[in-house]
């Protein structure tokens, strides 16, 4: 009884935090404000965001300082909500740390041996530590990538990682070690869904885990063939290969296509062709988003799953928060409204 | 009371024809465009219409100087003749050199006072320090800065122990430390780097600010005053500018608005040669107004189509209901527009609501009133929902004439009834045999409605050859068997006959419950597939078994859900009873007072709590078992002369 409460409650306090997520003329209002100030003092006087927002100095704040708000606003509503979530609670929290700890992991790697640890504890928010189970400082101190793995001996990233420690004087295959750990992620993630759920929730998680990692693979292949020649055998090893609905035979022939364009053209003409359109194409995190959009403000508005809902919500909360970065970047860039709004992830073009 | 049947219309002419076209088709408002580039490469060999349109620029800018100086969309009624390009681009280019200026000194002023701002809140943070700044910013070997830490980003300064610096808080407040850090001049800008990395915000107190903090604050108030007055003066010009100008900016904007939107409309045209393209669809029922209106264009020929002629195109859904059903149209566009093979669900949205609300708020005098302010809404306002109002208002009148009610009044209309024949009113609400017969009756009703809305699915999923929605599933026919067999049952056993025999057991409930265990697997084998069993023959059983549990609780609560229908009758009246007993306790004079404020405020509370609950069980209980909501709107060319 109590579990079939706290559900109606998540769908019901979902409904209503996506009934106050940002609307096109919040968007097109943003686009017109011409510094960071100006897009931080409309955050804060006409949107949502103002919980968050209510006492910074709109004046003085800084571009990073702002964004990391906006992420915290995410990371908050999750908190709030999961609480609510019953039984599925720790689906939502064991993924959603996952996916945090990862991208720490990722970002850590990545600045190997170029800023250290300063800057990749400023990319850390404060505010997500106590939500790891990562050892932050001896993350952040880690120096090469011995010590890194030394740093997770004791999560489950170390048996992921393991295997890819370089030869002495290598350097450490970034793209690899990130399609590793999501690898890992997705696979972890479905074992959750199909554990804790069932029926048509089960399928509607298992769509929008599995689409988020067939639009991986598709941006994956796309850049490796736009911009790195894009040999087949090293696309192939770097794909998730997560079965969605997306069909394997679309998949193959965009590992086959010859160039980025070619890519372009074959999503063109499939059952989502409406998202790659060859005349209008911007770029392919553009195309990915729009669909990823799409699904998630479908099962938003027809699903009667909180778990689905819940999910979607979160999909959609994270394009807004990408789609303000956008904005607030073009502000601080002096970029015409112009030419951020194409780059707005909100519905298929 | 369906969707509307369309047909698909190629249209072709030579490109000098093109704008007559467009404009004609605008005026026509029963053309639904589509890109001719979504056909891809298989169009035929035309290729889309590239231009750069004119008016984009000035229409930027315009919207851009309206905007920015406030000015109403509204454009003034004028008889005068559009003006020149050339006009519009000078007038614009004077208006924005003059607001330009103001708005600079604006900004300026703002600035200076955003920051005096910032620093008088900074400075009461610091009024509890005793020292005075000048010897704080005079330390030769040691820097100071002043400022506030976000408290996120205070638990990261542990990991930087090592490095040479001295923190220390004075203030907190919900989300900033208030703070000041020490280093040496050696090392400030590493330390500097890593507190602006944790996103410390310094204060930058002004040269001008002498003194200990609390007096500072006197200086700094004065001045923050003085600059106050100043930027009320610069307002005040801005708004006779925008007075004086703003009515002729927005005429030229609306102006500048249709022609660009008239030239944007060539996004749906596709060229060869000298030749232009359009494909789209028109309801069946304009066909003839249509050929007229194209018909006047010279060299311009178009195809009229079965609307599934070209499966590359969606076809877009227009509903086509009666005048009663029409507004409920608006409650079906809240959930999603059916697709153009679905059936449209509005007369039986608009059945089912009126039924329920009547049933809910049954009052002859609260529902007539309902009507009138409705019927007022809709004429004064244009709002869609007073329509809905004027047609719930009567169900609530005729239900309210059943109860004997009116106004709260349950015995107004004893003599009526006498008069037709009856001993009493046919309904006595608060009657304790009643109340069991109206929550019964509720129940039963929300089991027929649910009934209805799987029939209905039923025949969706035969119309979509989709087995697993028209058979196995809990919304289809083994649904429907099940729920009805148990339905039959329960009645059976609340009117003393037993449908329940061996056979009855096996087709109506084992068989439905078999077929819904094991949807999946048959759903396989009805498309000819292999049956493949994710996760092994046990978490498959153990997997259903749940299923089904749910199932079985899912339609007992949508059942009992219906409830409330029954429990909102008693309310009504309830809350009417409240009225007229606080009426009675104070004197005669203010009784009436009582009564007409008690009616006003059960009207507007459980009319409105109603209405959602209607619009709640309609949704969730019945939209739910049927609906997909993914059709494609029905949107015609429309060149945009509005503005905004």
């Amino acid at each position: 009884m109590l579990e079939s409460l706290s559900s109606t409650a998540i769908l019901t306090k979902v409904k209503a935090m996506a009934g106050r997520m940002l609307t096109e003329e919040d968007y097109e209002q943003l686009l017109h404000r011409d510094s960071v100030a100006a897009c931080a003092a409309y955050l804060k006087n006409q949107t949502s965001y103002a919980v968050v927002l209510h006492d910074i100095q709109e004046s003085q704040i800084h571009r990073g300082m702002l964004e990391a708000l906006l992420q915290k606003t995410l990371f908050e509503q999750f908190i709030r909500l999961q609480h609510y979530a019953g039984r599925s609670n720790h689906f939502y929290r064991d993924s959603y740390a996952m996916l945090l700890e990862i991208k720490c992991i990722g970002t850590r790697i990545r600045l190997l041996g170029w800023e250290g640890a300063k800057a990749f504890l400023q990319f850390v928010p404060g505010y997500i530590i106590p939500y790891l189970s990562l050892d932050i400082e001896a993350l952040g101190k880690a120096e090469d990538f011995d010590a890194l793995l030394r740093s997770l001996r004791r999560t489950p990233y170390f048996k992921v990682l393991e295997p890819l420690r370089p030869q002495a004087g290598e350097k450490v295959p970034l793209p690899v070690v990130e399609h590793a750990l999501y690898d890992f992620y997705y696979r972890h993630v479905s074992r959750l869904i199909t554990q804790n759920f069932h029926g048509s929730t089960k399928k509607e998680l298992l769509q929008i885990f599995t689409t988020q990692a067939q639009l991986q693979d598709i941006q994956a292949i796309f850049r490796l063939k736009s911009f790195f020649g894009g040999d087949k055998e090293e696309i192939r090893r770097l794909l998730l290969n997560v079965q969605g609905p997306l069909p394997r035979r679309l998949m193959r022939a965009l590992v086959d296509a010859p160039d980025g364009e070619a890519v372009i053209a074959l999503l063109s003409r499939s059952s989502c062709g409406q998202f790659f359109d060859e005349e209008h194409f911007i770029y392919i995190e553009n195309s990915t988003g729009a669909l990823c959009h799409s699904l998630a403000k479908r099962f938003l508005t027809f699903s009667q799953n909180p778990a689905t809902v819940f999910s979607a919500f979160l999909v959609l909360r994270e394009i807004e928060i990408e789609n303000l970065m956008a904005i607030i970047e073009g502000a601080r860039y002096q970029i015409p409204a112009s030419s951020i709004r194409p780059m707005l992830i909100r519905k298929a073009a | 009371m369906s969707i509307e049947k369309m047909t698909l219309v190629n249209i072709k002419g030579p490109l000098t024809r093109l704008d007559d076209t467009i404009l004609a088709c605008s005026d026509l408002k029963c053309f639904h465009p589509e890109n001719i580039a979504l056909s891809g490469s298989s169009s035929g060999g035309f290729t889309t219409l590239s231009y750069h349109n004119p008016y984009q620029e000035l229409l930027q800018q315009l919207t851009g100087l309206m905007d920015n100086a406030g000015v109403s969309s509204t454009p003034p009624d004028t008889a005068d003749p559009p003006p020149t390009r050339e006009e519009i681009e000078a007038f614009a280019n004077d208006f924005s050199d003059r607001f330009s200026s103001l708005h600079s000194q604006e900004q300026t002023l703002q600035e200076s006072i955003d920051q005096h701002q910032d620093a008088l809140i900074h400075l009461r943070h610091l009024a509890s320090l005793d020292f005075s700044f000048e010897q704080l910013f005079s330390l030769k070997y040691v820097k100071v800065r002043l400022g506030r830490l976000p408290r996120d980003n205070a638990r990261k300064l542990d990991y930087f122990s090592n490095k040479l610096f001295l923190f220390y808080p004075f203030d907190e407040d919900e989300n900033y430390i208030w703070s000041v850090y020490f280093t040496t001049n050696e090392y400030v800008n590493e330390i500097d780097d890593i507190f602006a990395g944790l996103f410390f915000e310094r204060v930058r107190i002004p040269d001008y600010i002498h003194g200990i903090p609390q007096k500072a604050l006197g200086q700094l108030q004065a001045l923050y005053e003085q600059e106050q007055q100043q930027l009320e003066d610069v307002k005040k010009q801005i708004e006779d500018l925008v007075r004086e100008k703003g009515p002729g900016l927005a005429a030229y904007k609306a102006h500048i608005r249709f022609l660009s939107s008239a030239f944007d409309l060539r996004r749906y045209v596709g060229v060869s040669g000298e030749t232009f393209y359009m494909v789209g669809f028109i309801p069946k029922c304009d066909e003839r107004r249509f050929a007229e209106g194209l018909g006047d264009i010279g060299g311009v020929s178009f195809d009229l189509l079965p609307e599934d002629t070209d499966r590359r195109f969606k076809v877009p859904t227009k509903l086509k209901n009666n005048w009663f059903f029409r507004p409920f149209e608006m409650f079906v566009g809240m959930y999603g527009l059916p697709s153009h093979e679905d059936i449209d669900p509005t007369p039986y949205v608009a059945i089912a609501y009126s039924l329920l609300f009547g049933i809910m708020f049954g009052d002859l005098g609260q529902g007539l009133l309902l009507s009138l302010i409705g019927w007022v809404l809709y004429r004064w306002k244009k709002l869609e929902l007073g329509r809905i109002m004027e047609r719930i208002g009567i169900f609530s009148a005729i239900f309210g004439l059943i109860y004997g009610s009116v106004f709260g009044f349950e015995h107004a209309l004893d003599g009526f009834y006498r008069l037709l024949g009856f001993a009493e009113k046919p309904v006595e609400v608060m009657n304790a045999s009643t109340i069991n017969v109206l929550l019964i009756g509720a129940v039963g009703l929300g089991a027929v409605l649910i009934l209805i809305s799987i029939f209905i699915n039923v025949i969706l999923g035969f119309h979509q050859h989709d087995m697993e929605r028209a058979i196995f599933s809990q919304n289809g026919l083994a649904g429907f068997v099940l729920y009805g067999t148990v339905l039959l049952a329960v009645l059976g056993m609340l009117a003393g006959f037993s449908v329940l025999n061996p056979l009855t057991i096996a087709l109506g409930i084992v068989l439905p419950v078999l077929l819904i265990f094991l949807r999946e697997p048959l759903t396989e084998l009805s498309h000819g597939h292999k049956v493949h069993i994710e996760g092994g023959i046990g978490t498959f059983i153990a997997q259903n078994f749940f299923e089904l549990f749910e199932v079985a609780l899912s339609f007992i609560a949508n059942t009992m859900s219906f409830l409330r229908v029954g429990g909102f009758i008693l309310s009504h009246a309830g809350m009417m009873a409240v009225v007229f007993t606080i009426s009675d306790m104070v004197s005669s004079g203010a009784s009436p007072v009582v009564i007409v404020l008690g009616n006003l405020f059960v009207m507007c509370l459980e009319g409105l709590i109603v209405g959602i609950q209607v619009l709640r069980l309609q949704f969730y209980e019945m939209f739910s078992r049927f609906f997909s909501g993914e059709g494609e709107p029905f949107q015609p060319i429309r060149v945009d002369a509005a503005q905004g």
